[in-house]
C-alpha cells in the first residue's frame, strides 16, 4: 500500500515529523500544533453539522475505485462537490487526501501541492494535539476513513490495524502498526473519531451522558464488523467474549479468536491466562501469540518477555527475556520495549521478576532525556518503596516529566504532592493532568472539589470534573454524579438525570450500578416498563456466577425476591422467590434467611407465617439487623404468633443500638400510631426520630413519621407542618395518588387535632 | 460441476436495451430453428437477431421507387430509402420527462422504440424506429455503431435513416461508405449454420447527450413457415424507454390474438378497409433490473405477442407435413437395429438406440432456407452422421418404428419453455425438437442432441421445456413434459484425512460419486475437458484450500453406464493443510462445496421475481479425519436441520471411535422459490452459508504438543539472539 510517488516524500517526512513529536512538552508548544488547525477543529466540533461531514466522506469515496486510486474523470466531472466538500470538512484526513490525489490524476499540480500540504499539515497537527501519555493517547479523527487515508499516505507497511474492543472510555480506539522500512521501524499508532461523533451528536436526545457514546460505539464496532471492515471484526469479537458469562467461555472465546488470526486476541488472551490459575490455558495463549512472536511484533515480543521473567506459565529464562526485549527495543527504537514492558508490570512480584531487566537500561534513558523512561523508573520506586514514598530523586524525575507534558507523570506528581501536603501545587499538577482528559485525574480532583477535601469546596467544578471523568469511562465518576443528583432537593429533573448517570454507570457495566439501578426503577411504583427492566437487570446480575459471592451479588439476589415475592405477589413468583433465595438461607447465610422469612411471613398461611418468623429470628441471632428489626415489627404486630410489643422493643432496640437506621423510624412509627395508648410513647418515638435526625437526612416518609410522633405527642401543629412538608416532598417526586391520599388525609387529622392511629393485622389464632 | 454446453447462445446486438441474453440455464437444448423466427418469446423486437423472421422474399414489391439507392457489398446488399407508406412514423420527443429512479444513474437512455409489423395479404415487414442516447462516457463506444441482422435469402433491408440531434437540431448521418455488408456465422461455434447477414453501421463524432436516430424496413419471412409466425415486441428494458410502440396492421379481415403481460396497457384497435390496425403504446417506462435466475418458463419482462387466430392444431398440422414418411434405412443401421431389438427390455432397446443416435450422430445445423424446420432424410443423417435436432429427432423416431416403439418427434421451446403456452399459436413458438416414446400408459421423453447420457432411457434428463407439440396426425394441442420417472440427480463426496505421524502432514483420499444426471454432467465434463484439465482444476481447489500438495495417485475414473453411475477417486499428500497450527493444536478447515455450491447466494437478492433451484437435486459431502493416538477433537457432537418449502438442509457431526466426521447434505424440494418466499428462503441459504464451511480444532497430546513448543520457542530465541547480535555489530562499525 504506498502514496503515488509525487507527493510521498513530502508525507512521509511530515509523518516521521509527527511521530517525533508524540513526546515532550505541552501540545501547543510541539514543532506541528497549529493554532489555525486547533480552530477549525474547534468550530467543526461545536458548530458543524454531522451529515453535511459525512456527506463530504460519502462525496470524495465516489471518485476513486476500489483500491483507492481516484477515477480522473469522475474528478473532474465532481470538481466542485469536491471544491465545496473541502470548505465544509477543513480537517477531514479522508477528503483532503482524496482532493490532492483528484488533482494529482488530474495533473493540477498547484491543487496538489496545496491540497497535500494541508494533508501533511493535518497529521502533524493531530499528532501534537494529542495528549503527552507515551503514545497511548490517539490522535483524532473525524471519520474511520480519515484513518484509511492516513495508512495510504504513509507509504509504510501495515503490519496490523483493528479496533480495541470498546472499553467504556472517551474513544474507541483504532490501532494500526505500521513498519517502516528504511528506518527498520515499527509504529503503533492509536486514532479516534469517537470523540468527535460524540461531540458532532451535541444535539441528539441522551448525548450529553456516557451511555450515549458506549452504546454508539458499540453501534458502531457492530456495523463495521457487519460490513465485514476487517479493522473491527477483532474488536467487536472482543466485546462480545467479554460479555460472556463465565471465565471459561470468555477464554474460549479468546483462543478462538486468536486461532482465527485476531492479533489482539491473542495479546489479550496471555494476559487474561496469566490472571488464571492453571498452566494450560496459558501455554495454549503462548501457542496463539507465538505467530506474532516470529514475525517480531513488538507487543507479543514484549508479553512473551514478561511471561519468561515471571516463569509463571514458561519456565523462567532472564537471557531469552532480554534477547525478547532487546529485539523489541530495536523494533520501537530507544528503549521502547522496556518502556513498554515496564508500563504492564505492575504486580507486586514483578519488582523482584522483571525490573531487574529493566532498570539499568530504562535508567539510562532517563539519564539521557527520556522523560517517559524517568517516569517510570520514578513510578517504580514509588511502588517499591517503604510506605509508597518517593526518593528525592524520583520526586524530581517525575517533576521533570510532569513539566515536560506527560500527563500520568503530572498526575503522579500531583498525587505525591498531595501526600506531602503541598495541597495548591499537588492539586495544579492534578488539573493540568485532568485538563489533558486523563480521567483517573479527573475523577480524584472531582471527589475532592465535591467534598472539600484538602482543596476548597467547589461542588460546581466538583461535578465538571466528575462528569468529564465518567464521559472518560469512569463508573465510580458517574456513580458520584448520580450521588450529587440524589441530594438534591428531590426534583424530577434531579431524579431523571440520576437515574440517567446511574444508566451509564450500568451500561458500563458496573454492577453495582445496575443493582442501584434497578432498585431506582423499582421505587417507581406500578411503571410496568421500568419495573420490567428492573428485574431483567436484577436477574442478569444473579446469573452472573462472578457475582454470587460479592455483595453486589447477594443484594440483587436478595432485591429480585423480595420483587417477585411482595411486588409481583404472586403465586408463580413467590415460588421463584423462594427458590432464589432457600439454599443459601439453608446454608446458613443469615442475609438470605432474613429475606426468606421476609417472605414467609407475609404468607396467607400461618403455618408459613410462622415459619418465616423461625428464619427471622435464625437470621437476627446470625446478625442480621434487618431481620432483627424486621422480627420486631412482625412481633409487634403478631405475625406468626401472639403480638409481643416488649420482645419487639428488645430487637428493636438491638437494631437501634447498632445503628441500623431504617429500626428507628419503624419502631417510632409503632410508638406513635398504636391504637392502644398503653403502648404508645410519643416522646420516645420523638427521641428515636431525632437520633434518626443525626445519622441520615430524613426522606419523606420519615418525616410522615415524624409528624405522626408530634401529633401523638400533642404538638398538633408540628404535626401539620411537618406533614405538609410531606405531602410537597411527595408530590415533588411523583408520589401516587393513592399515597398522596393517605398522606392529606393524615394531614387533615393533625389539622383537627387528632392523632394517626394504625390498626395491624389480626392476631393469630 | 460444468452441466453441459448451453448452445443457446445468442448473438449480442450493439442495439442496446431490449434485447436480452437467454438468462436461464437450459441444460444441454440445443435451438435448431431459433434464429429464423420472428416471435421469440424472450426476445422483445429491438433484439435484431429477430429480425431473421421468416418473410416471403418479396423485396421489391413493397418499397416506394423513389429515393431508393442499392448499396452492394459484395454478394449481398441493402437499400436505402423512404419508409413504406403503411408506416406512421412518429415524432422524437423534444425532452425527456421521465424521472429516474431514485439512487439510480442512467447511462443509456431509449428516447423512442417504434416498432410496426404488416401482416397484410399474406406479406411481411417489420419497420423499427430506435432513438437513444449515451448518457455516460462508457457507453459512447457502443452509440457509435449499429448492427441489423437479415437473411438475404428471402429477406430485403432498407435503410430509411440514420441521424443525430445535438443542440436540439438533427443532422444527417447516413453514410453508405461506413456500412458494411458480412456473413456472421458466430453460431458456427455452436455447431450451427444460418445464413445471417449482418448490415454494420458505424457512426462518427458521437458524444455524450447527442440522440441517434436508426429507421429502417426488414421484408420479408421463411416461407417454410407458412404465414405461422407471430410478432412480438418488449415493453421493458434494463435503461429507461421514454415512448414505446408496437403497431401491427393485419388483414381487415383477420381475427388476431394476442398474449399480453399484465403490466402492457390493452392496445387501441382501428379497423379500416385496407387493414385492422393494433397499436400498443407506452410512456415513460423505467429501467428495469434484470435480477437473473428465473425459473425457466419465467418471463421477467413484460412482453406482447400477436398472430392471426389459428390453434395448436394448425400448427401441428404445418409439422406434420414436414415430417413425412422416411425413405428406407441403410443397411449398417437396419443390422444395428436387429442388435437392438434382440435386448431384452423395452428400456434397453430404448436407450441402446438413443445413445447411437445421440454419440454416433454429430451434432450439426445448416439451418438455411427450408432446413430450418424441414428436417432431412434420416437415411441421409445417418450416412453422413451428422444432423440437428429435428434431423436427429426424426432418425431415432425412425429407428423405433422400425423396432415398433410408438414414437414421435415433439416441437419444444428450449428458449421459454412452458410460457409458450400462454402465447398465441405458432409455429415460431418453438426453437427444439425432441422425441416422445409412448410406452402403454407411459411417456418417456428423449432429446436426441444430448450427449454423454447413460443408464436406462427412463432416467434421462430432459430440459425444462415444459410443454410440447407432438408432431403426429391427431395432435391438437401442446401436452405437459414431463420428467422421465426414474430421473436422478444425486453427488455425494467424501473426503478422509490421514495425519502422517509427524503430526503435520496428511493424505487426503476423495470419493466421489455421482448418480444420473449428476453423472451425466460430470461424464460431459471429462469428455469435454479431459481427465487430465479436470484432475488439474482439482488439485488446484484443494491447494488453494490446503496448501501445498502432490498428487498420491492420479485421478480415477470408474464409469458404470448401467445405473449411470460414476466415481472419481482422487488421492493427494499433503504438506501441511492447517488453516492454523500452534504447537499444542491444529485447526483445519472444512469445505462441503457439494452443499455449498448448490446453495449459493443469487447475483440478485432483493428480488421482485422467483428464484430457480435446480429440481430434483440431492447433494452430500462427508468429511472425516482419523485422529492419531492421543490426539483429541475439541469440538462437540452436533446434529440438526434447516428446512423450508424448497429445501431440506441436514449436518451431522460428531466422532465415532478414532474418526471425526461430518456430514452435511441438500435437498431441493421444488424448481421454484416464489417471490414471497424468497427472503426467508435466502435467509435459510445465509444461515447455511455460515456453518456449511466449519472448521476442527484437534489437540496434540500435551506431551507433543509440549515438546513442539519447546522447538519453536527455542528456534525463536536463538533467531532473535542472531539478529541482536548482527544489530550490534553494525551499530558498533557504525
Amino acid at each position: 500500500m504506498k502514496s503515488t510517488p509525487a507527493h510521498h516524500s513530502f508525507l512521509v517526512a511530515a509523518l516521521l515529523t509527527a511521530l517525533a513529536t508524540c513526546l515532550h512538552a505541552e501540545a501547543s508548544n510541539r514543532p506541528g500544533f497549529d493554532e489555525r488547525i486547533a480552530e477549525d477543529w474547534r468550530r467543526t466540533l461545536d458548530e458543524g453539522d454531522l451529515q453535511e461531514l459525512m456527506a463530504t466522506y460519502e462525496a470524495t469515496s465516489a471518485l476513486s475505485d476500489d483500491e483507492g486510486e481516484p477515477i480522473a474523470e469522475r474528478c473532474r466531472e465532481h470538481a466542485d462537490t469536491l471544491d465545496a466538500a473541502l470548505i465544509t470538512n477543513p480537517v477531514g484526513l479522508g477528503v483532503w487526501h482524496a482532493a490532492y490525489r483528484c488533482a494529482e490524476a488530474l495533473n493540477e499540480t498547484g491543487k496538489a501541492d496545496v491540497r497535500s500540504a494541508r494533508f501533511a499539515a493535518l497529521v502533524r497537527h493531530g499528532f501534537a494535539a494529542r495528549p503527552d501519555d507515551n503514545g497511548v493517547a490517539p490522535v483524532r479523527v473525524l471519520a474511520d476513513a480519515d484513518v484509511w487515508a492516513f495508512i495510504q499516505a504513509s507509504g509504510q507497511e501495515l503490519l496490523f490495524d483493528h479496533y480495541d474492543s470498546y472499553a467504556s472510555s472517551r474513544h474507541l480506539v483504532r490501532v494500526v502498526g505500521l513498519w517502516d522500512e528504511e528506518e527498520q521501524r515499527e509504529r503503533v499508532l492509536h486514532f479516534d473519531f469517537l470523540d468527535s461523533l460524540v461531540r458532532l451528536s451535541r444535539d441528539q436526545p441522551g448525548a450529553g451522558f456516557p451511555s450515549y457514546r458506549r452504546v454508539l460505539a458499540e453501534g458502531l464496532l457492530k456495523r463495521f464488523h457487519e460490513l465485514e471492515l476487517g479493522a473491527a471484526t477483532a474488536g467487536y469479537e472482543l466485546l462480545l467474549a467479554a460479555r460472556l458469562p463465565n471465565q471459561g467461555e470468555r477464554l474460549d472465546a479468546l483462543e478462538r479468536q486468536a486461532h482465527e488470526g485476531s492479533y489482539v486476541a491473542a495479546l489479550r488472551l496471555l494476559q487474561v491466562c496469566e490472571q488464571v490459575p492453571g498452566a494450560d490455558c496459558g501455554l495454549r495463549a503462548v501457542d496463539a501469540l507465538l505467530p506474532y512472536v516470529e514475525i517480531r511484533l513488538s507487543d507479543a515480543l514484549v508479553l512473551l518477555a514478561r511471561a519468561y521473567l515471571r516463569g509463571e506459565i514458561v519456565p523462567r529464562d532472564v537471557k531469552s527475556a532480554k534477547a525478547l526485549l532487546d529485539a523489541a527495543d530495536a523494533r520501537l527504537g530507544d528503549v521502547g520495549g522496556r518502556k513498554k514492558l515496564a508500563s504492564l508490570s505492575f504486580r507486586k512480584a514483578d519488582a523482584a521478576n522483571v525490573w531487574p531487566v529493566l532498570s539499568k537500561p530504562l535508567k539510562r534513558a532517563a539519564r539521557g532525556g527520556d522523560d517517559v523512561a524517568a517516569m517510570l523508573v520514578a513510578m517504580n520506586e514509588v511502588s517499591t518503596s517503604r510506605q509508597g514514598k518517593p526518593t528525592a530523586r524520583a520526586l524530581a524525575q517525575l517533576q521533570r516529566a510532569a513539566e515536560g507534558g506527560l500527563i500520568q507523570a503530572q498526575w503522579l506528581y500531583g498525587a505525591l504532592l498531595i501526600d506531602q501536603k503541598r495541597l495548591d501545587e499537588g492539586h495544579r499538577w492534578i488539573e493540568r493532568a485532568a485538563e489533558s482528559d486523563l480521567v483517573p485525574a479527573q475523577r480524584t480532583l472531582g471527589t475532592a472539589l465535591m467534598s472539600g477535601t484538602d482543596i476548597k469546596q467547589d461542588e460546581a467544578r466538583g461535578l465538571y470534573w466528575l462528569e468529564r471523568a465518567g464521559h472518560g469511562g469512569s463508573s465510580e465518576a458517574m456513580l458520584a454524579v448520580a450521588d450529587h443528583y440524589a441530594r438534591q432537593s428531590g426534583s424530577e429533573q434531579s431524579r431523571k438525570l440520576e437515574i440517567e448517570w446511574v444508566r451509564s454507570a450500568h451500561i458500563a457495566g458496573d454492577p453495582q450500578a445496575s443493582l442501584r439501578l434497578a432498585s431506582v426503577q423499582l421505587q417507581r411504583g406500578n411503571d410496568k416498563t421500568a419495573n420490567a427492566d428492573a428485574e431483567g437487570i436484577l436477574r442478569y446480575l444473579v446469573g452472573r456466577p462472578d457475582l454470587a459471592d460479592k455483595r453486589v451479588g447477594k443484594d440483587a439476589r436478595n432485591l429480585l425476591a423480595s420483587w417477585l415475592a411482595h411486588g409481583i405477589d404472586t403465586a408463580e413468583s413467590r415460588k421463584e422467590a423462594i427458590a432464589l433465595i432457600q439454599p443459601l438461607a439453608e446454608a446458613g447465610d443469615s442475609e438470605f434467611q432474613g429475606v426468606l422469612g421476609g417472605i414467609h411471613v407475609h404468607d396467607s398461611d400461618p403455618v408459613v407465617r410462622r415459619t418465616g418468623i423461625a428464619w427471622l429470628r435464625k437470621a437476627s441471632d446470625g446478625g442480621d439487623m434487618a431481620s432483627t428489626e424486621s422480627l420486631a415489627f412482625n412481633t409487634w404486630l403478631g405475625r406468626g404468633g401472639a403480638p409481643d410489643p416488649a420482645a419487639a422493643s428488645q430487637l428493636w432496640q438491638r437494631a437501634v443500638d447498632a445503628k441500623y437506621t431504617p429500626a428507628y423510624n419503624n419502631w417510632a412509627w409503632v410508638l406513635c400510631t398504636s391504637p392502644d395508648a398503653g403502648l404508645r410513647d410519643a416522646k420516645r418515638g420523638l427521641d428515636l426520630m431525632r437520633e434518626l435526625q443525626t445519622l441520615v437526612q430524613l426522606d419523606f416518609g420519615s418525616n410522615d413519621t415524624l409528624a405522626a410522633c408530634h401529633a401523638a405527642d400533642g404538638n398538633f401543629d408540628e404535626a401539620s407542618r411537618v406533614q405538609q412538608d410531606v405531602i410537597a416532598a411527595a408530590e415533588a417526586e411523583g408520589s401516587e395518588a393513592e399515597q398522596l391520599a393517605r398522606l392529606q388525609a393524615r394531614l387533615a387529622l393533625y389539622q383537627k387535632g387528632s392523632i394517626y392511629t394504625e390498626v395491624g393485622p389480626e392476631p393469630e389464632p | 460441476m460444468q452441466a453441459g454446453l448451453n448452445p443457446l447462445r445468442f448473438r449480442r446486438q450493439q442495439t442496446r436495451g431490449l434485447y436480452m441474453m437467454p438468462f436461464h440455464h437450459v441444460p444441454s437444448a440445443r435451438s435448431c430453428m431459433q434464429f429464423n423466427s420472428t416471435s421469440l418469446i424472450r426476445r422483445p423486437w429491438c433484439t435484431v437477431v429477430t429480425f431473421m423472421a421468416l418473410i416471403c422474399a418479396s423485396t421489391g414489391s413493397m418499397a416506394t421507387e423513389l429515393g431508393r439507392q442499392r448499396i452492394e457489398r459484395g454478394e449481398f446488399f441493402l437499400m436505402t430509402g423512404p419508409a413504406p407508406e403503411w408506416v406512421k412514423p412518429m415524432e422524437v420527443p423534444g425532452e425527456w420527462d421521465a424521472k429516474p429512479e431514485p439512487g439510480t444513474v442512467e447511462r443509456w437512455r431509449h428516447w423512442l422504440v417504434d416498432d410496426q409489423a404488416y401482416r397484410v395479404g399474406g406479406n411481411r415487414a417489420r419497420y423499427r424506429d430506435y432513438a437513444y442516447e449515451p448518457v455516460s462516457t462508457e457507453t459512447l463506444t457502443d452509440a457509435g455503431k449499429f448492427e441489423i441482422d437479415f437473411v438475404p435469402e428471402f429477406q430485403q433491408l432498407t435503410l430509411h435513416e440514420v441521424a443525430l440531434r445535438r443542440g436540439g437540431s438533427w443532422h444527417d448521418r447516413l453514410n453508405p461508405d461506413r456500412i458494411t455488408l458480412a456473413r456472421r456465422e458466430s453460431a458456427f461455434e455452436q455447431d450451427m449454420a444460418t445464413g445471417a447477414v449482418s448490415a454494420l453501421l458505424l457512426l462518427d463524432d458521437v458524444r455524450v447527450g447527442d440522440v441517434v436516430r436508426i429507421r429502417f424496413t426488414v421484408v420479408g419471412e421463411n416461407p417454410i413457415l407458412s404465414g405461422l409466425d407471430m410478432d412480438g415486441a418488449g415493453f421493458s428494458a434494463k435503461h429507461p424507454i421514454l415512448e414505446r410502440q408496437f403497431r401491427i396492421l393485419f388483414d381487415p379481415r383477420s381475427e388476431p390474438q394476442e398474449f399480453r403481460d399484465a403490466r402492457v396497457a390493452a392496445p387501441q384497435v382501428i379497423k379500416s378497409p385496407g387493414f385492422i390496425e393494433w397499436r400498443y403504446r407506452s410512456h415513460g417506462i423505467a429501467a428495469q433490473h434484470d435480477e437473473g435466475e428465473y425459473p425457466h418458463w419465467y418471463v421477467a419482462y413484460p412482453y406482447v405477442s400477436v398472430t392471426e387466430k389459428r390453434s395448436w392444431a394448425d400448427v401441428a398440422r404445418w409439422a406434420k407435413q414436414l415430417y413425412p414418411e422416411p425413405q428406407p434405412l441403410p443397411d449398417d443401421l437396419r443390422e444395428r437395429i436387429e442388435q437392438w431389438r434382440a435386448l431384452p427390455t423395452l428400456d434397453a432397446r430404448v436407450s441402446a438406440a438413443l445413445l447411437a443416435v445421440q454419440e454416433d450422430v454429430r451434432y450439426f445445423g445448416a439451418e438455411i432456407g427450408d432446413n430450418t424446420h424441414r428436417p432431412a432424410e434420416p437415411a441421409l443423417v445417418w450416412s453422413r452422421r451428422r444432423g440437428d435436432c429435428k434431423d436427429k429427432s426424426r432418425l431415432l423416431v425412425a429407428i423405433f418404428d422400425a423396432m415398433a416403439i410408438e414414437a414421435y418427434p415433439a416441437l419444444v421451446s428450449a428458449s421459454s419453455g412452458k410460457a409458450i403456452s400462454a402465447h398465441p399459436p405458432a409455429a415460431s413458438s418453438f426453437d427444439h425438437v425432441i422425441v416422445q416414446v409412448r410406452d402403454g400408459e407411459r411417456t418417456l421423453w428423449l432429446d436426441p442432441t444430448r450427449t454423454q447420457q447413460r443408464g436406462s432411457a427412463h432416467a434421462q434428463s430432459i430440459g425444462d421445456f415444459g410443454v410440447a407439440l407432438p408432431v403426429r396426425a391427431d395432435a391438437s394441442a401442446l401436452v405437459p413434459v414431463s420428467r422421465n420417472p426414474d430421473y436422478l440427480d444425486s453427488s455425494r463426496v467424501e473426503e478422509r484425512f490421514d495425519i502422517a505421524e509427524d503430526g503435520n502432514s496428511a493424505t487426503l483420499s476423495v470419493t466421489s460419486t455421482y448418480l444420473g444426471d449428476a453423472a451425466n454432467r460430470m461424464r460431459m465434463d471429462l469428455a469435454v475437458s479431459g481427465v487430465e484439465a479436470v484432475s488439474r482444476r482439482y488439485q488446484e481447489v484443494y491447494r488453494r484450500r490446503l496448501g501445498d500438495l502432490t498428487v498420491a495417485e492420479a485421478l480415477r475414473v470408474d464409469d458404470v453406464a448401467e445405473g449411470n453411475r460414476l466415481v472419481l477417486v482422487e488421492r493427494y499428500k499433503l504438506a501441511s493443510p492447517w488453516g492454523a497450527a500452534t504447537s499444542g493444536e491444529r485447526r483445519l478447515d472444512l469445505f462441503a462445496d457439494t452443499v455449498a455450491d448448490s446453495l449459493r447466494m443469487p447475483q440478485t437478492i432483493l428480488r421482485s421475481t422467483p428464484l430457480a433451484l435446480a429440481y430434483p437435486q440431492l447433494g452430500e459431502h462427508r468429511i472425516e479425519l482419523r485422529l492419531p493416538n492421543g490426539w483429541r477433537w475439541k469440538g462437540s457432537p452436533e446434529n440438526f436441520s434447516k428446512k423450508d418449502a424448497s429445501v431440506d438442509y441436514s449436518y451431522v457431526s460428531g466422532q465415532k471411535d478414532n474418526i471425526v466426521f461430518l456430514e452435511q447434505s441438500v435437498r431441493t424440494k421444488s424448481a421454484v422459490v416464489a417471490v414471497d418466499q424468497v427472503p426467508e428462503h435466502l435467509k435459510l441459504r445465509r444461515e447455511i452459508a455460515e456453518i456449511a464451511h466449519p472448521n476442527w480444532i484437534l489437540a496434540l497430546p500435551d506431551r507433543e504438543a509440549g515438546k513442539q513448543r519447546d522447538r519453536r520457542l527455542n528456534a525463536l530465541i536463538r533467531d532473535v539472539m542472531k539478529e541482536n547480535d548482527d544489530r550490534k555489530g553494525k551499530d558498533d562499525k557504525r
